[in-house]
């Protein structure tokens, strides 16, 4: 659980400092999907994806650069606590 | 445009036009598809001079469909795949397509905004590749100003109007732009620029088919299956966008990747300065300006590798540029709006002729702010009336502030480009709420998501508590 706070820390800093929008941990707060405080077209879902890798020192796989993978809030949480490919 | 793809494919039937994922398509197969597909438009009522609507993504359909409408002397109307209710209602407002082509799962949304289902053709591409017997295109000689494209343009307000280009239009500037970017048969192109784009339509499309090159498609932007689509192929000119650059560079892309690549061009949006650096420390090719708009054609291209900050390069072949300070034309080196001259300038708005640019002996004024060196060399500072550009889409901060203002609550916005870490611009709104209401992010973000597309939504949002000025200009501070 500790984690995940951490984890939401660093997504609201990406969400901040790589993307330049203004949301906060209210905003954040409850939040279930992305997109219910971030618009998310094509270009957001990639500079989005770009910034987690960056942040987080791994790789997403093709098949998850997609809005709907980003857009669960949740799960991208889960994932992001423990990746498949944790930074070395 | 299609006499001229007929004697392509006879000169070299098998040298590619296509590749999209592991399948190549030759210039005759290209055209046989857009044959087949011409049919199918004549059983559904197009006819010379009618309109075909398309809303698809980059992809061998979106091409074919070109070129089916051009051969058939109907026009081509490409339409953001993205664009929801509002948008596709306020295209219908102003032209009544005989045809929409779109995929499946998108047609319900036109449907629904009033076109009749015998008007809607959901494309198959097993058909087309599979529809027998063959109906050739006939190359039929289109005189220069038949009207071949309708393109969604964003001018000074941002709003999208709609630019008739012709044939003879579309060529003489393609020809113009080959000239000076060494774009000839046997070059390879990534197409990662949406056809609904004049960008995209003119240089990931029209530019590369006329001289006989190969496109390389790639139907969604991502930088690494753009990376792997230029390794794969030996993709070595790639015409995009600064974003795109952004995020290739961004995705540490190798440069063993990239290495095919000899020819770099990028418009839509201004290039950062520090972008152009990293670019070609990394992989050692210089990013090209080029500068243009969906009503001028591309008026300007660099062709030094490296440039003074704001030039976007000198004058293509068949173009003038002056420019103007209200009425007057200034020297070189004086700074004031551009306007344009030549075959690529376009004539008029569709149905909203009075919006069109007033002109200045013959010469389209831009709302660019720029200035001529006296080597002709163009540079661009920004614009006279200022819109917001999103990875070249164009939004309009007073389309936003509308929207946005009409939720119960909102006492007055403002909408407005911020800079974001990487050097571009995101929409921004500045949001004034009546006393004692209280509103979220997630409220204003839903609210604007009911009422246009995705791109426009402000990535920004302030809440402060008056939005008026003091008499130094400055805002309140935000809440929070």
């Amino acid at each position: 659980m500790a984690a995940s706070t951490q984890t939401t820390s660093r997504i609201l800093r990406v969400l901040n400092d790589g993307l330049g929008a203004n949301v906060t941990d209210e905003d954040l707060r409850g939040v279930s999907r992305l997109d219910d405080i971030l618009p998310l077209d094509s270009i957001a879902v990639l500079e989005f994806a770009i910034a987690l890798e960056s942040e987080f020192g791994i790789q997403f796989a093709g098949e998850q650069m997609k809005r709907e993978f980003f857009n669960d809030f949740a799960s991208l949480t889960k994932f992001l606590d423990a990746p498949p490919n944790p930074p070395q | 445009m299609i006499r001229r793809l007929l004697e392509i494919a006879r000169r070299g039937p098998s040298n590619p036009a296509i590749i999209t994922g592991d399948s190549t398509y030759s210039y005759p197969q290209l055209l046989s598809i857009a044959g087949n597909l011409q049919r199918q438009l004549r059983l559904q009522g197009a006819q010379p001079g009618s309109v075909v609507a398309t809303a698809l993504p980059i992809g061998l359909e979106a091409i074919a469909a070109f070129l089916a409408c051009a051969d058939l002397g109907a026009v081509f109307l490409p339409v953001n795949p993205s664009w929801r209710g509002a948008e596709i209602k306020w295209i219908l407002d102003r032209i009544q397509p005989a045809v929409v082509l779109t995929s499946p799962d998108h047609a319900a949304l036109w449907t629904n905004s009033g076109v009749s289902p015998d008007r809607l053709l959901p494309l198959d591409l097993e058909a087309l590749l599979n529809n027998a017997p063959p109906a050739p295109l006939t190359g039929h000689p289109w005189p220069d100003d038949h009207p071949v494209v309708h393109l969604m343009s964003s001018g000074s307000t941002g709003r999208p109007k709609i630019v008739s280009r012709t044939n003879g239009g579309l060529l003489q500037a393609a020809d113009a732009v080959a000239s000076v970017t060494g774009m000839v048969p046997g070059r390879r192109v990534l197409a990662s620029v949406p056809f609904h784009h004049g960008h995209g339509l003119s240089n990931n499309l029209v530019l590369p088919l006329s001289v006989g090159a190969t496109l390389v498609l790639l139907p969604r932007f991502e930088p690494l299956l753009a990376a792997k689509a230029i390794e794969q192929h030996a993709v070595d000119l790639l015409w995009s966008s600064p974003v795109a650059y952004g995020l290739l560079a961004d995705a540490e892309v190798p440069a063993s990747a990239l290495a095919s690549l000899r020819s770099c061009f990028t418009g839509s949006a201004a290039l950062p300065r520090k972008l152009a650096e990293a670019w070609k420390d990394r992989y050692g090719i210089t990013i090209r300006n080029i500068y243009g708009s969906v009503e001028t054609g591309i008026a300007a291209i660099q062709r030094e590798d490296s440039v003074p900050a704001y030039c976007v390069g000198s004058l293509v072949p068949g173009i003038e540029a002056v420019i103007l300070d209200r009425d007057a034309a200034l020297p070189a080196g004086e700074s004031g709006e551009v306007a344009i001259k030549g075959a690529s300038v376009a004539a008029g708005y569709v149905g909203e002729s009075e919006l069109f640019p007033r002109l200045w002996n013959g010469f389209l004024r831009t709302g660019d702010l720029g200035r001529l060196d006296e080597q002709g060399r163009l540079y661009i500072l920004g614009r006279v009336v200022p819109w917001i550009n999103i990875g070249g889409l164009k939004v309009d901060p007073a389309e936003v502030q509308r929207v946005i203002a009409s939720l119960d609550g909102v006492r007055e916005c403002s909408v407005e480009a911020e800079t974001n870490p990487r050097g571009l611009d995101v929409v921004a709104a500045t949001i004034a709420l009546e006393p004692g209401l209280t509103l979220s992010r997630a409220n204003i973000i839903g609210h604007c998501r009911a009422h246009m597309a995705e791109y426009k939504i402000p990535r920004v949002i302030k809440f402060i508590s008056e939005l008026t000025t003091d008499v130094s200009g400055k805002r309140p501070k935000p809440w929070s």
